[in-house]
């Protein structure tokens, strides 16, 4: 290419590959290749087959010409885009390079490389093809796509390496479409699809949608609508029924954490496949959260919130979902969480419970409210249906509010609310004694400065731990 | 209960109250509220019903909402007041609900004076502080104009002090 920019230190300089613009399209492309199989398919009526090609083209409605050209028109503006995109990586950075209707060069230091995703749409899953989203800590993250699996798996293993200052060659990673997992990777967690589904089944969203449906049914039994009204409703609720489910279940399945010479990953998912490296260090809190429903077999979720991933809706964050774990035994949270914050132990530090004055103004929580210190985290714990604890390190706490209502004036309770970088829902330690209350709060500021005093001073402290 | 309880005392010396006219402000505002709602009501009420009554309820309702409002709001613009220590800086207010916020100064990443036309006819202005955290939602409202923007200065300066910190 004679307007390709200079070359200068180029370890590597290749385009996607070339079936990236059909994967982007495929929706496109499917469609339209449907519509003209219909048309041209016999559909019944005996129609004399053509003698000639050009004879078949006669007959075509003039839509179908015109779909056809649209189609080739987006397809084309989509290969001028690939052909005129290179990814270049020399010494020190990356860059992606775009010379087609407009300029665009878009550079990522290694040094700033913060974590390395890799998902592949359905698509692109079929073809074997993979995205890479490079999240350097600042916008919605850098897109190459799409490459081969192995190649974008090794891509990714490079350009981690060279985050964390590694030179040479990486060890060569696998490409199986189950999973990402190279030969020095040490699986942590896996679940079973029938764990996964077990848990979408008993989670506090199916047990909401079955009081409401039994709410509805309820109605139009009262009501007088009988046969009508219930083939009304069961469609609809198959419909939810099926819809959370497989969203669950799809996003999920095959969930796998494993350890890697590039830090923590998850891979899952049914159609797309995602593989999320966490940056532990950028890990702000933790949520261990349990539905009423899960106490019975023993099982908690997991949610984690990072800086620059957005906000906690347990959905698809802007580079990944927030959910950490979607469900484990007590054995399985324990290894997610030393693998994420070693030395962290949930059961160690003393709960203090809220005193017992505060029960009646919540009966039903008041027996998990409380929470606890040890030197590096705070723990509040509360929630009744939902029972959550969650996990902030001192160093992650952004600040602190002591409130109080006039119930608890009267009391003499007050909250204190611990504010981290996204909210993980309702964060606040419940009724507590008004004195223990404000020392709690003051003495958490105090103790949120001198941890991150230690870490200013010893800023890779938590990497030698692990 | 107006008395302060030890959980709201003042963690350095005192409270640094805001200006009493913070009360005037909110006062013309709520005076402009209930004007802007209960007139428009008050006419239509009496225009669609033609009886003088339905409009004289709007008009009761709008002048207690308004004295109501006229209490209150001075006593929540009394309930304003920060401190700093050393650390940190830390602000209180509310008279039903209470808060007592902490914000520690190298968590600071914008401080914002910001003034809407009614305050700035009296010469207040409002000093925001914005953490990564979207729940620290820190104000201080109605601190005359040239104090608000030597507190902003002094609390980025201080924001500063801690470091680079990430």
């Amino acid at each position: 290419m004679t307007d390709a920019p200079p070359t200068a230190g180029v370890v590597l300089k290749e385009r996607a590959h070339p079936a990236s613009p059909l994967v982007r399209l495929w929706v496109g492309v499917v469609a339209v290749g449907w519509a003209l199989l219909q048309e041209f398919l016999p559909n019944g009526d005996p129609t004399p087959a053509p003698d000639l090609p050009l004879d078949a083209l006669v007959g075509v409605p003039w839509w179908t010409l015109l779909l056809l050209g649209v189609m080739a028109g987006i397809l084309a503006i989509g290969y001028w885009g690939w052909w005129t995109t290179w990814f270049v990586i020399d010494d020190r950075e990356l860059r992606v390079e775009n010379r087609g209707a407009f300029a665009q060069s878009k550079r990522i230091a290694f040094h700033r490389i913060q974590s390395i995703d890799i998902s592949q749409p359905f698509a692109a899953r079929i073809l074997g093809l993979a995205q890479l989203t490079i999240d350097a800590g600042a916008d919605e993250g850098t897109r190459l796509s799409y490459l081969t699996r192995a190649r974008a798996a090794e891509l990714r293993d490079q350009l981690m390496a060279r985050a964390h200052g590694q030179q040479g060659p990486v060890a060569a990673a696998s490409s199986s479409a189950w999973d990402d997992l190279g030969a020095a990777d040490r699986v942590l967690v896996r679940l079973r699809p029938d764990e996964i589904i077990l848990g979408a089944l008993l989670s506090g969203e199916m047990v909401a949608l079955i009081i409401g449906f039994g709410a509805s049914l309820a109605g139009v039994t009262i009501s007088g609508a009988g046969w009508v009204g219930l083939v009304g409703l069961l469609p609809a609720l198959a419909l939810a029924f099926a819809g959370f489910l497989s969203r669950r279940v799809i996003t999920q399945f095959n969930y796998t954490l494993a350890v890697t010479p590039a830090g923590l990953r998850i891979t899952r998912g049914l159609t797309t496949l995602k593989s999320q490296t966490i940056p532990a260090d950028r890990v702000q809190a933790i949520r261990v959260s349990q539905p009423l429903v899960w106490r019975t077999i023993d099982r908690y979720r997991l949610d984690v919130t990072v800086l620059g991933w957005g906000d906690v809706d347990g959905s698809e964050g802007v580079s990944g979902s927030t959910v950490y774990l979607p469900i484990g035994s007590p054995a399985q949270v324990d290894t997610a969480l030393r693998a994420l914050w070693p030395g962290l132990d949930l059961a160690h530090p003393t709960v203090q419970r809220s005193p017992a004055r505060a029960r009646w103004l919540d009966p039903l929580a008041y027996s998990w409210n409380g929470w606890a210190v040890d030197d590096r985290v705070i723990v509040a714990r509360q929630g009744w249906f939902t029972r959550r604890q969650y996990v902030v390190p001192h160093a992650r706490l952004q600040s602190v509010r002591v409130s109080q209502g006039p119930l608890e004036r009267r009391a003499g309770l007050a909250d204190v609310a611990l504010h981290t970088l996204n909210a993980l829902g309702d964060d606040r330690i419940l009724h507590l004694d008004a004195d223990v209350a404000r020392r709690l709060a003051f003495d958490e500021v105090a103790r949120s400065r001198s941890a991150r005093m230690d870490g200013l001073l010893a800023p890779r402290s938590e990497d030698s731990a692990r | 209960m107006d008395e302060p309880t030890a959980l709201f005392a003042p963690p350095a010396a005192e409270w640094r109250r805001v200006s009493p006219r913070l009360a005037t402000v909110r006062r013309i505002a709520a005076t402009i509220t209930v004007l802007a709602l209960g007139v428009p009501g008050g006419v239509a009420a009496w225009l669609l019903t033609e009886r003088w009554w339905p409009a004289a309820v709007v008009a009761a309702v709008g002048v207690t909402a308004w004295l109501w409002w006229w209490v209150l709001v001075g006593r929540a613009a009394r309930s304003w007041g920060y401190a700093e220590r050393d650390g940190d800086l830390c602000l209180t207010h509310g008279v039903l609900f209470r808060r007592l916020t902490i914000v520690p100064f190298d968590r600071m990443q914008v401080v914002k004076v910001t003034a809407g036309p009614l305050q700035r006819a009296f010469g207040l202005a409002t000093v925001e502080l914005v953490t990564a955290s979207a729940q620290t939602d820190a104000a201080i409202p109605g601190l005359p104009e040239p104090d608000a923007v030597v507190l902003r200065d002094r609390l980025i300066d201080r924001s500063d002090a801690g470091g680079p910190d990430r």
